[in-house]
């Protein structure tokens, strides 16, 4: 089993998730775990045995422990380990049961159990669940228990000496179950066993062999003597007498066998004489029973010839007859007895029918009544609603005229509300024209200024220039008398333009406004006049009339709507009266139809009646009998007494025919009887006879078997004594075998079992125990001869106490001293070297022996503080030479002198404060920040 | 330029619990002596200076004389760490030694150390490469890619980089295990597991002559130039028959060098006897040894009580004493074949505590019942 890698989340003082890579260190089969205390170095190991087998070195520290105080909540504490077992890979993941304080919305802290839980990956992929389960699979996948394992690949820290001073008790149970010695417990103990079964199966065998003897009875004297002695039938001359004795009662059998025959014989003939005897007397009372059953029956006989001429005296033959024929007449008529009862039946039937035809006819009387009354109702109503079709179209017309008005009068408000609008307009468009023309006026008068004041400026500028006595352009003159002042506002050209054109714009503004009311003025007169002529046609003068005369018609308008509405209603009830009408006179046919036929079926059937009647009155006077039910009566009567008297004549005949075979059969007999007895004797004198040889028998009888009883009896001791004889000859020479046999294999379950006597207690197990243990101690003493520089070996302790089993117990030659001395005198470093030496050679041992269980990986956690330099110098190199035979060691140690001997290290660093251990890994081709 | 060349000197080891400091001071003296007298320019010290990294305050001052004679005598030192020695300790004060001419080389820094010297041919590099893992080497290099994965790789990348020009005559040391090395068993040097720290002695055969240390025999491996001094005393009692010397390399022209050895001779010798204890006891045997370190076996058949203390006082030097019936710890049952049937066990163990054969019956019997026993725990 070798670790390829190991990830560790949450667990111990690994707040996180770290990973340790084997593979890495694997190249130098040798690596160190170095760190501060505290800072997780044991952990690793701890993680590693955790995810094996569920359970830590040492076992102080508990699965809840395993728990990283530094880690959140929300990180789960898990380990995931993969290792290499026989060239294949497996995977496990497991994880411990802890609580976790889980911290809820509202700030409460809740505790939260998680489960523990395990899963075993193997090479093929499949996977095995459950924490069990797993640590199941992983003992019988490496063949080894976690204590087995820790024995033998593990030194832990301060516990290296368990096993090397453990007492004999305690390897014993190590070794029973490292080595499986239990076969050999289990043998010895069968030996004993089977030893025991031979033992007591001896003692049955004696016991029987005394049932046998003591069944016997011998008469014999000297024979019993020797039966009385115990075991006596174990002498030599035993069974000569036996025989002897056999044979003398053999004989005395046989004389009595003989005597027997005799008897026998006289008995037989006795026999004989008194069987004839009783076969007389048995035919001699049968005579006599015969000759009075005779008498019986003659006497019979004429009883019966008696009652026949009787009969015949009273005529009964003919009285018979007359019945017969009677019958006869009787059964012919019965035929007609059914016609006229189901005739009667009809009669009944047909009664029904013509009491209900009878009833539908007066229905139907009535319902041509109600009809009669429906029909005259309705034409009433629709001779009442003539005219209808005048008032409705009269009512159209109407309305169509006020409504024709209602339109008029509409058109005359409108323009009411036209021409009012078109004044207004008006009024405001002469507004417009008014301030129009007055700022047209305005702009006009301004221009004028300005035209003024520009020409005066103008004349300003040319009088300025102007000189006397030179002729002024505008009129030549010489003299300029007054001369045109310069304005000080002179407007420009320009300006008088723009102005010019303003009021020429104006202008034009103000007569367009003053058209336009022009227009408008137009457009009210021609409205005004057409109003006017309106107004004229209506007969109307203002508003306020028309207004007037419209609200009315509307109103009536709406009177004629409600009136025609009405006419409407009117006239489509009168077309549904119309159509009432027309069904009832249809329905009053019908019915009148019916009644017709009605009446005439009744008529038929009542006729038909009648004739019934009359049928049935005819019938029943031809008829004998009341009726059907008493001339069947009489029938049965009639038959009845024929039959009776019929059997009657019958049985006596047959009487008389019987009573004449018995008194011939009897007859016959009585001859035959005579016939057969040939003596003569009186019953009586047989009688005699008969008691006499009875008597005789009974006494040959009884001698005969008692005779018998003693045959039997000697018989009996006979085939009982051959028998036990046999049995006893068999069980004594099976004895004689099985005592050999007893004797060798106790020999065997004492030595196995230790019960020699004299000798020290060593059991077969213990035997081979030591075996392995030796071979355990040879291959450590190779280590430790090293590892003390020649100083010590381990030996067995062999012990003087022959009771005690201290036969596992290890003492130490020391030669240095040159004598032995027990391990437990030894110094610290002095026992880590020699628990090392030792814990390798069990490892040895192991896998040469148990060649299935491969154990390739050792776990040192310190101790090598106990040594000094040398000593450690050589601890190296002891374990340097194991690991270059393929066995993957590590060590943990603080110890310094290590860091630079082993290149390949896992370095842990305890982290500050919260922040749990951090890992780091060097190797020989890679160790970054090493320093040395 | 003629220079010698020792290595391993191993300064505060102890044999067996017994320190050789003395032992160690006394040859150290001899080779100062031998160095003065053969006019040697130059010591090289090809590592395993100390037997620890943190040395003993004995081993610490005999290295301070020593080197201290060797500046006053005007000889250049050459000296490189090995495995044993922490390269830091090593190399405390070596730029101030430089300056004395002692050039200490204690960790590897990127770069092969460099030095030269002169003489009347010209110049003469000199190569310093202390012990190195490849890890060392690793840690100056960046890319992944381009770190070496093993020994070999490490030592060719180093002597690649440093671009030694071949024309002029160059020397290196080194404390490495070259293949070829001839190791004793049980040997004082600490061999690594697997061999992976081996390299091939071509890596130096460029070299006009390679300074090894790290093999405590004295040797050449694959030419005369590539050469272990060993230590100068045998420090195991495996050594005891080695001839410790001293090579001493004159070298002139490139291609012109001449190898001659000098004997070291120890203070005390070494040696392992296996003789009875009464033969100890005598006169001569006494007159013979008793001055040096022994290894005794003790040919008696039982073993004497308190023999050690008893033998130390005629000899003070017994480091180790065994015996040569060491089978009696083997006790009379064990049984080399482990592959004896069932059967066998018990017929030895019944022989054994009845003095006589099991018949031809109880044979079968035990075999059968053993057979038995096998199916049901089968079951």
């Amino acid at each position: 089993m070798r670790p390829i890698q190991l990830t560790m989340q949450a667990f111990g003082p690994y707040k996180n998730s770290v990973t340790i890579d084997f593979d890495a260190l694997n190249q130098s089969g040798m690596y160190l775990i170095s760190g501060d205390t505290g800072a997780g170095k044991t952990t690793i190991f701890d993680a590693m045995m955790f995810a094996l087998y569920g359970e830590t070195s040492g076992k102080e520290r508990q699965a809840q422990m395993l728990r990283s105080q530094y880690a959140d909540a929300s990180v789960e504490t898990r380990i995931s380990f993969t290792f290499r077992y026989r060239e294949k890979l497996y995977r496990i993941e497991r994880k411990p049961q802890y609580t976790i304080q889980k911290q809820l919305k509202d700030g409460t802290l809740k505790e939260q159990k998680k489960l523990a839980d395990a899963m075993l990956y193997y090479p093929d992929g499949s996977v095995l669940v459950g924490t069990k389960n797993v640590s199941e699979a992983v003992v019988s996948l490496t063949g080894l228990t976690y204590e087995q394992f820790s024995m033998i690949a593990m030194i832990p820290q301060g516990k290296f000496e368990t096993f090397l001073l453990a007492d004999t008790k305690t390897r014993n149970a190590i070794f029973r179950e490292l080595f499986h010695t239990e076969f050999y417990k289990s043998f010895q103990e069968r030996l004993k066993e089977d030893t025991k079964q031979m033992s007591t199966h001896l003692q049955v065998l004696r016991q029987e062999m005394n049932a046998y003897v003591n069944q016997m009875e011998v008469e014999e004297k000297d024979l019993r003597e020797l039966l009385s002695i115990e075991e006596g039938y174990f002498a030599s001359d035993f069974d000569t007498r036996f025989k002897k004795y056999l044979k003398d009662e053999k004989s005395k059998e046989k004389k009595q066998k003989e005597e027997l025959k005799q008897l026998d014989k006289s008995l037989q003939e006795l026999v004989q004489t008194l069987t004839q005897l009783e076969q007389n007397q048995k035919w001699l009372k049968e005579k006599k029973e015969a000759e009075e059953a005779l008498k019986n029956e003659e006497k019979e006989f004429e009883k019966a010839k008696h009652t026949i001429a009787k009969w015949e005296k009273e005529g009964r033959q003919e009285k018979l007859q007359e019945a017969r024929i009677t019958l006869r007449k009787l059964e012919e008529e019965l035929p007609t007895y059914e016609k006229l009862a189901s005739l009667k039946e009809e009669i009944e039937t047909k009664q029904i029918e013509i009491s209900d035809l009878k009833e539908s006819f007066i229905d139907a009387q009535k319902k041509k009544k109600e009809l009669e009354k429906q029909i005259k109702q309705l034409k009433k109503e629709i001779n009442r609603q003539k005219g209808m079709e005048g008032t409705l179209t009269k009512l159209e017309k109407e309305k169509a005229t006020v409504r024709a008005q209602i339109l008029v009068l509409k058109d005359l408000k409108k323009r009411y509300v036209d021409y009012d609008s078109l004044q207004k307009n008006i009024e405001e468009k002469e507004e417009t024209f008014k301030e129009l023309l007055a700022t047209s006026q305005k702009e006009h008068n301004l221009y004028q200024d300005y035209f003024d004041a520009y020409l005066m400026g103008q004349a300003g500028i040319l009088a300025s220039s102007l000189k006397e006595e030179e002729p002024c352009p505008v009129c030549g003159s010489i003299h300029h008398p007054r001369l045109a002042k310069v304005t000080k506002e002179v407007p420009s050209e320009e300006a008088l333009h723009t102005q010019e054109t303003k009021a020429k714009e104006m202008a034009k503004k103000a007569q367009m406004a003053s058209g336009e009311v022009g227009a408008l003025k137009k457009q009210e007169s021609t409205m005004k006049k057409e109003l006017n002529a309106l107004l004229e046609k209506e007969n109307l003068k203002t508003k306020k009339e028309v207004e007037k005369k419209y609200d009315q018609k509307i109103k009536e308008e709406e009177t004629l709507l409600e009136q025609y509405a009405q006419a409407e209603k009117d006239l489509a009830q009168k077309e549904k009266d119309e159509t009432s009408y027309q069904a009832c006179i249809k329905q009053e046919e019908k019915v009148v139809a019916l009644l017709h036929e009605k009446e005439k079926q009744l008529l038929i059937e009542e006729e038909k009646q009648n004739q019934r009647k009359e049928q049935a009155k005819t019938i029943k006077e031809t008829l004998s009998y009341a009726s059907i039910a008493v001339a069947k009566k009489k029938q049965q009567q009639l038959k009845e007494k024929i039959l009776e008297q019929e059997e009657e004549s019958h049985s006596l005949e047959e009487e008389i025919k019987a009573h004449q075979n018995q008194i011939a059969s009897i007859k016959g007999r009585l001859s035959q009887i005579s016939g057969q007895m040939k003596e003569k004797h009186t019953p009586n004198e047989i009688e005699n006879k008969i008691s006499k040889n009875r008597t005789l028998k009974a006494q040959l009888e009884e001698k005969r078997s008692n005779l018998m009883e003693d045959l039997t009896l000697l018989r009996a001791h006979i085939d009982k004594h051959s028998e036990l004889h046999h049995l006893l000859n068999e069980k004594k020479a099976l004895y004689e075998k099985d005592m050999k046999r007893y004797q060798w294999m106790n020999e065997l379950a004492l030595t196995a079992d230790a019960g020699i006597k004299g000798k020290e207690k060593v059991t077969f197990e213990d035997y081979i125990q030591m075996v392995y243990f030796d071979r355990i101690l040879e291959k450590a003493n190779q280590r430790l001869l090293v590892l003390s520089n020649g100083l010590y070996q381990m030996v067995r302790a062999s012990s003087s106490n022959l009771q005690s089993h201290n036969a596992l117990e290890i003492d130490v030659i020391d030669y240095s001293i040159g004598a032995k001395r027990s391990v437990r005198t030894l110094s610290g470093g002095e026992l880590f070297e020699a628990s090392l030496a030792l814990a390798l050679g069990l490892s040895d041992e192991v896998q040469s022996r148990i060649g299935a269980i491969e154990v390739d990986t050792m776990f040192i956690d310190e101790g090598f503080g106990t040594l000094d330099k040398e000593a450690l110098n050589l601890a190296i190199q002891v374990l340097q030479r194991i690991s270059a035979s393929g066995k993957q060691i590590g060590i943990i140690s603080h110890v310094e002198e290590l860091k630079s001997k082993i290149p390949s290290q896992i370095v842990i660093k305890k982290g500050q404060g919260n922040k749990g251990s951090s890992i780091r890994i060097l190797t020989e081709y890679n160790d970054s920040t090493l320093q040395d | 330029m003629k220079f010698a060349h020792i290595s391993d000197l191993h300064l505060g080891i102890s044999l067996l619990n017994h320190s050789m400091m003395e032992d160690q001071t006394y040859i150290l003296n001899e080779i100062l002596t031998i160095l003065k007298e053969e006019q040697v320019e130059a010591l090289f010290i090809a590592g395993d200076v100390y037997d620890r990294g943190v040395p003993s305050v004995e081993a610490v001052n005999a290295l301070n004389d020593f080197l201290t004679s060797l500046a006053q005598s005007n000889i250049h030192v050459y000296m490189i760490a090995g495995n044993h020695d922490s390269p830091s300790r090593l190399a405390f004060g070596s730029r101030l030694l430089a300056q004395v001419n002692i050039h200490i080389v204690g960790s590897y820094e990127g770069a092969l150390a460099h030095f030269i010297e002169e003489d009347s041919y010209g110049e003469i590099h000199i190569y310093g490469l202390p012990f190195v893992r490849p890890a060392y080497i690793n840690r100056y290099i960046e890319k992944e890619e381009e770190k070496v994965t093993s020994y070999q790789e490490a030592i060719q990348k180093v002597i690649t980089e440093a671009n030694i020009d071949w024309s002029k005559r160059n020397l290196i040391l080194a404390h490495q295990f070259v293949i070829g090395a001839h190791l004793d068993t049980e040997g004082s040097e600490e061999i690594m597991v697997g061999g992976v720290d081996q390299i091939d002695a071509n890596l130096f055969q460029a070299f006009d002559y390679t300074a090894l240390g790290h093999i405590h025999r004295p040797q050449k491996v694959k030419q005369d130039n590539i050469r272990y001094s060993g230590t100068p005393l045998a420090y195991s009692f495996a050594e005891k028959e080695q001839i410790k010397s001293i090579p001493i390399i004159t070298i002139q022209e490139k291609g012109d060098m001449d190898i001659q050895y000098v004997e070291l001779k120890p203070y005390r010798k070494m040696a392992h006897l296996e003789t009875s204890f009464k033969e100890l006891l005598e006169e001569k045997m006494r007159k013979q040894y008793e001055k040096d370190y022994l290894h005794i076996t003790l040919t008696d058949a039982q073993e004497i009580e308190h023999a050690i203390v008893t033998l130390r006082n005629y000899y003070p030097y017994l480091l180790r004493l065994d015996y040569k019936q060491q089978s009696q710890t083997t006790s009379p049952l064990y049984n080399k074949e482990i592959h004896k049937s069932k059967l066998e066990l018990f017929e030895d163990f019944f022989t054994m505590r009845n003095q006589k054969q099991m018949s031809m019956e109880q044979k079968a019997y035990v075999q059968n019942l053993m057979d038995t026993l096998e199916k049901e725990k089968n079951v």
